[in-house]
Formats: structure tokens, sequence, C-alpha cells
């Protein structure tokens, strides 16, 4: 029984340098080669020919996956500048709201009203009694 | 190609550090509303008469809760001004009128106006603090709202 499984394991091993054999096929004899029954030296050139070639597939889906990556990559960089830019530019937006005491007020007229009011408590106009009292020192003093 | 997308990388990640930095230090006052204050925001076509795009203030009438914060924050942002006028009541800063440069790639001139009421004898216990930006003046801000 044994004897039989070895000797179809080796149809199968010259089958594949020949190229004859299957994804599935392939797939079962790495799998064999991994076993105990496949550790034999007859088996070495083809284990050898197989970690080549396994070697190389990872290799090459790596690239495949790192070059189908990139695109994207620069298609996100390149919007999210664009998303950057468009705000720093500033798209125009009407705001219009007051918070007093943590309650919203949306309504228009209350708003410019409270806007109004604190630009009045500015008192832009009004410098301080300090740069009076200090210039009329000066000159109290220069007299 | 590689290099192409590198670059892009590079560069929008410079861009959002750029975008990031342009934060002035009372910014910190009109991230959210008080519960004991009074904020304002209005920004857009309202303001195009006034030459402005944006206003924001926030008063407080508690000042003793904020006095300190807000007189160190404008303090730092005056750092930056390019015209000041302040004026103090003792150690405390009684009013400030800033004027900003533009944040980078905008035209728009920045505006910070402080005022600590309570520091005037008959004053009211009110602080107040003004954030503008716009192309309009010095000059024209004085007679800004007055019909």
């Amino acid at each position: 029984m044994e004897e039989t499984i070895m000797i179809n394991w080796q149809e199968v091993v010259n089958r594949y340098f020949d190229g004859e054999t299957s994804e599935e096929e392939e797939r079962l004899l790495r799998r064999f080669l991994a076993t105990e029954a496949g550790q034999g030296s007859e088996f070495d050139e083809v284990r050898a020919v197989m970690s080549v070639f396994a070697a190389g597939k990872a290799v090459n889906q790596t690239r495949h996956k790192s070059r189908k990556l990139w695109p994207w990559l620069a298609a996100a960089c390149v919007a999210g500048l664009a998303w950057l830019l468009w705000t720093g530019i500033g798209s125009s937006q009407d705001v219009c709201v007051a918070y007093v005491n943590g309650q919203k007020i949306t309504d228009r007229n209350e708003v410019l009203a409270l806007m109004q009011e604190s630009w009045n408590d500015i008192e832009m106009q009004e410098t301080g009694n300090t740069v009076e009292e200090q210039l009329t020192d000066l000159f109290n003093t220069l007299e | 190609m590689r290099r192409i997308v590198l670059l892009c990388i590079i560069a929008t990640c410079c861009v959002s550090i750029v975008q990031a930095q342009k934060g002035l230090s009372i910014s910190d006052f009109f991230e959210k509303p008080f519960a004991k204050a009074t904020m304002v925001h209005v920004e857009g076509s309202e303001l195009t008469p006034y030459h402005l795009t944006l206003y924001r203030s926030v008063s407080f009438s508690d000042t003793y809760l904020v006095v300190d914060a807000m007189e160190k924050s404008v303090l730092t942002d005056a750092r930056l001004a390019y015209s000041k006028e302040m004026g103090n009541q003792g150690k405390r800063l009684y009013y400030a009128f800033l004027a900003l440069p533009p944040r980078d790639g905008h035209h728009a001139n920045r505006y910070i106006f402080y005022r600590n009421a309570s520091l005037r004898e008959d004053g009211k216990d009110e602080l107040t603090l003004v954030y503008m930006e716009g192309s309009a003046t010095m000059d024209e801000l004085k007679k800004l709202f007055k019909k």
C-alpha cells in the first residue's frame, strides 16, 4: 500500500517536471512534500524547485499588491491636498449665531444686536482715562 | 511614479502642519460656548457692508474667573501684531487693540480687541474679547456699526 503511494507521487513529480500537473495536483504535491513520507531524498529535487517557485510567487504577489495600492494612495493624497487648499482659501459660508449663558440664539436680528453690543463694549473711541491723565500730567510738568 | 506619490504625501503633510498652526492663543475662548458668557459668531454676507468676513466675540460678566487667562492670551498674540494700542490700569491690562498680519495664504487682516471694563471705577464687571477678519482698516473699524 505504501509502495503504491510512493510510486503515485513519483508519477506526479514526473508530470510536474513535464509541466503537465494541474494547480490542484501541485498543491497536493506540496502538502505531500511537507509530510514525513515526502522527506525522502528522491523528492529533494522537486522540493527545491517548488520552494524556489513558491518564493518567486510570493515576491510577485507583494509587488503586485503594492503596485495596486500606489494609485489609490496618490489619488487620496491629491484629494486631501485639494480639500485642504479649498478650506484654506475659505469657501464662503454664512454664519449668524450667538450663545447667551449657553443658550443658542439664531434669530438674525438678535444676533446682530448682540454683535453691536459687544463691539460697543470695546469702546474703541475711548482709549482710557489712563492715557489722557498721563498726557495731562506730562504737559503740566512741562509747563 | 513612486517619487511623485511620495512628493504628494509630503506636500499634504506640510499643508496640514501649516493649517494646524494658524490658530491664535485667544482661539481657546471661541472653542465652545461658556455657561456664563455671551458669544457671537457672524461670518459671511452679513459682514460685507463693513468690509469684514468674520466677527467673533465673547463677553464674561464674572471677570475674575477668566481675566488671568484672557490677559495672558491677548499678550501672547500681541507679539504677532504689527500695530498695537494697549493700556494698563495698575498691573492689569485695561484695553488692547491689535492688528495682526493675515494668515498664510490669505489676504484678510486680523484684529483682536480686548477691554476689561471692570477696571473702571464706574465700570461694569465685564470682560470683552473681539476677533475680526476682513479688509477693513482700523479707522473704518472705529466707525463700525455707527449709522
